[in-house]
């Protein structure tokens, strides 16, 4: 096949994929600091409440000791009924002088006093607890007290514990929500692009001119642009192309002159110099014709007549006839009136090439047929003639970019014309044996009828 | 034979006149399509060769023109523009040869001979053949049951018009208007003298004079 299909390279990058990263990023980050920081703040704030409660459970405690018959007492009724309950979490232990009064709560835990008075410690408690500890000195009825006072804060750290844990979960959730959102939003969003990139697909495939203008007012621009660029690329490969042709056939007039100059008595008396001269007039003008066929696309602006076989060939057979000066049975072989999506110039100048060899070469009978499948157009045309036996020689005739100079005037040079336009427009020429008994030249074109810029 | 050549390249249409006088044709040779649009009205040609590529006025609409007109002339095209679907267009606006630019010289004069047989409902072997009498237009001599026999140009083109119009009476002044350019050659007795050679070389019967009307090809009936 003709067409190049550039693989695309490897990107970078996708926006899609940036994006959701960066919002990855920041949102993790965010939430990751939003626990940090409630978590710091919740713990300042509950030890603050925590300590400013032992600092009253001390004075409450003080305040229960009520002298007794038998020297200070531990008024119990006036004490939170916690301090009563095992392992409840608050707990006290007072000393006053070799007596130690502890809470029942304590069960057979010790509590450490802390070294100093007045200073918060923390500690381990029974069962796993996180105490905070204080311990104060008093002077009361003439004796000493050291109330060291207990409270656990590990249950509330569990809570906010939990509690944060919820919040990371909802977090997560939501953060995934966005994430597909996202996606899916992006998506939408750069569809116009996709959309673009199929269209860009379709003009490289022949199918389309130019990109929908349709498009989002930050793709516009672009759109335009690119179009712009299109019409301007089209343009100059039509002003080229048309350049081209008409340096072709302007060089052609002077080509005459000097092929009636060559054939001037003069130069005729001189057969080796008559030869060369012929020999390179010959050559420019194969040269040309090759470059004409490739090039007569040009003609076309922008309109495309399809070739339609049935209007088309019997015309073709006409000029044949007339040009050999030979009649000959031609056997015309297809269904309804096919249409085919190609520059009907060009398909001429494919079957006109064709059908000018089997004129040459026939001896009596030419059979041309135009079918097709679901993925190609076929024309043959065959002859009576006697073929190309050198199978070898049959591929170099039909190979792309066959020599110009290797084609032996007759047979070359309107095969290798009509292989070109052929590839141009994405099909295969192949050469094979006719039922008649000479040449099959079979021209395969794809349905879709895209030519090459 | 009395061609039209319509041509604006200078030098090629010289070449070709150079070439067409040797074959034994008489040709106008003109430049502007507009002199080409009404000339062929005026003057007997036998043929005209057309260019496509003219100042002032395109072949084909000329052409398209003449077969309105219902001119019968055979028309052979002779362009730079020579892809297939030319040709087929140059066919039917009413050519009735196309010829792609650059040609070969030989080329050119084949086709014009056949071009002018044809019209003249003659076969387009090699050799021109009518009632017993062959002309090698190539070599320019006469083939008869007896042998080659040598022409001069002038008898040879006189013979070639006579052969094509057999058996048909052709005035003196017809035959100057289809075989000579130049006004001394129409006036003097030409006519008369290669006639007389023809006839000394290929048999008195071959043509016959009628006096005042003018010769009748008739060939070697034998």
């Amino acid at each position: 096949m003709a067409a190049t299909t550039e693989t695309p390279l490897a990107p970078t990058a996708s926006i899609k994929a940036r994006l959701s990263l960066a919002l990855l990023i920041v949102l993790v980050t965010l939430g990751l600091a939003i626990a940090a920081g409630a978590n710091l703040l919740f713990e300042r704030i509950q030890m603050r409440l925590t300590e400013s409660d032992l600092s009253n459970a001390t004075e409450r405690l003080l305040a229960a000791i009520r002298p007794g018959s038998s020297g200070p007492q531990l008024d119990l009724s006036r004490l939170d009924a916690a301090y009563q309950r095992p392992l409840s979490g608050q707990y006290f232990v007072i000393a006053v002088d070799d007596q130690h009064w502890r809470s029942r709560s304590l069960w057979d835990h010790e509590l450490q006093p802390p070294p100093g008075p007045g200073k918060f410690t923390h500690t381990p408690g029974p069962a796993g607890q996180q105490l905070l500890l204080l311990t104060r000195h008093y002077e009361r009825f003439g004796q000493r007290f050291i109330i060291t006072a207990a409270q656990d804060y590990s249950e509330l750290v569990a809570e906010f514990r939990r509690g944060l844990v919820v919040f990371l979960a909802l977090w997560a959730t939501a953060l995934v929500t966005t994430l597909v959102a996202l996606n899916l939003w992006m998506g939408r969003v750069l569809r116009p692009l996709t959309r673009a990139r199929d269209q860009v697909v379709a003009i490289q495939a022949g199918e389309r001119q130019s990109l929908d203008t349709d498009a989002p007012e930050e793709l516009a621009p672009l759109i335009h642009q690119i179009n712009a660029l299109l019409a301007e690329t089209r343009r100059a490969l039509t002003r080229s192309r048309q350049s081209l042709s008409n340096l072709g056939h302007a060089l052609k007039t002077p080509l005459a002159v000097l092929s009636a100059l060559v054939e001037r008595e003069e130069i005729r008396q001189h057969p080796s110099l008559h030869r060369s001269l012929r020999e390179q007039v010959e050559q420019t003008t194969r040269r040309i014709d090759r470059e004409l066929g490739q090039s007569s696309g040009a003609s076309a602006g922008g309109v495309q007549t399809p070739f339609a076989p049935a209007r088309d060939l019997p015309p073709l057979a006409k000029a044949l006839q007339r040009a050999h000066n030979r009649v000959l049975t031609v056997e015309w072989r297809w269904e309804g009136q096919p249409h085919l999506p190609v520059e009907r110039d060009e398909l001429l100048e494919v079957m006109g090439n064709l059908m000018d060899n089997a004129w040459k070469w026939a001896s009596s009978r030419l059979r041309v047929s135009v079918s097709h499948d679901d993925r190609n157009w076929y024309l043959t045309v065959e002859d009576d003639g006697p073929g190309i036996p050198d199978y070898a020689r049959r591929q170099q005739v039909t190979e792309r970019g066959f020599r110009l100079d290797e084609s032996v005037a007759g047979q070359g040079l309107g095969l290798a014309i009509a292989a070109d336009i052929t590839a141009a427009w994405r099909g295969e020429l192949s050469l094979e044996t006719s039922s008649l008994g000479g040449l099959l030249v079979r021209v395969s074109l794809p349905v879709t009828g895209s030519r090459l810029p | 034979m009395r061609l039209l050549l319509i041509e604006d390249n200078v030098p090629l249409a010289e070449e070709l006149l150079a070439r067409l006088k040797n074959e034994g044709y008489a040709c106008d040779w003109l430049v502007d399509g507009r002199d080409a649009l009404r000339a062929p009205q005026d003057e007997t040609y036998d043929a005209a060769i057309l260019d496509l590529g003219l100042p002032g006025r395109n072949g084909l609409s000329i052409l398209a023109e003449w077969r309105a007109a219902a001119l019968p002339l055979p028309v052979l095209i002779l362009t730079a523009r020579n892809s297939w679907s030319d040709r087929i267009a140059g066919l039917e606006a009413g050519a009735d040869d196309y010829l792609g630019k650059p040609f070969h010289p030989d080329e050119l004069i084949l086709r014009l001979r056949a071009l002018i047989r044809r019209s003249h409902g003659a076969d387009t072997s090699p050799h021109l053949t009518i009632n017993g009498l062959s002309l090698d237009e190539g070599r320019q001599c006469a083939v008869t049951a007896g042998g080659t026999i040598d022409l001069t140009g002038g008898e040879f083109a006189l013979l070639r018009y006579l052969m094509l119009h057999p058996g048909r009476v052709l005035s003196k002044g017809r035959l100057a208007d289809h075989l000579y350019n130049l006004d001394s050659e129409r006036n003097s007795n030409v006519i008369e003298v290669h006639i007389s050679h023809l006839r000394n070389k290929l048999g008195k019967e071959v043509i016959e004079t009628r006096r005042g009307q003018g010769y009748i090809f008739h060939g070697c009936h034998d």
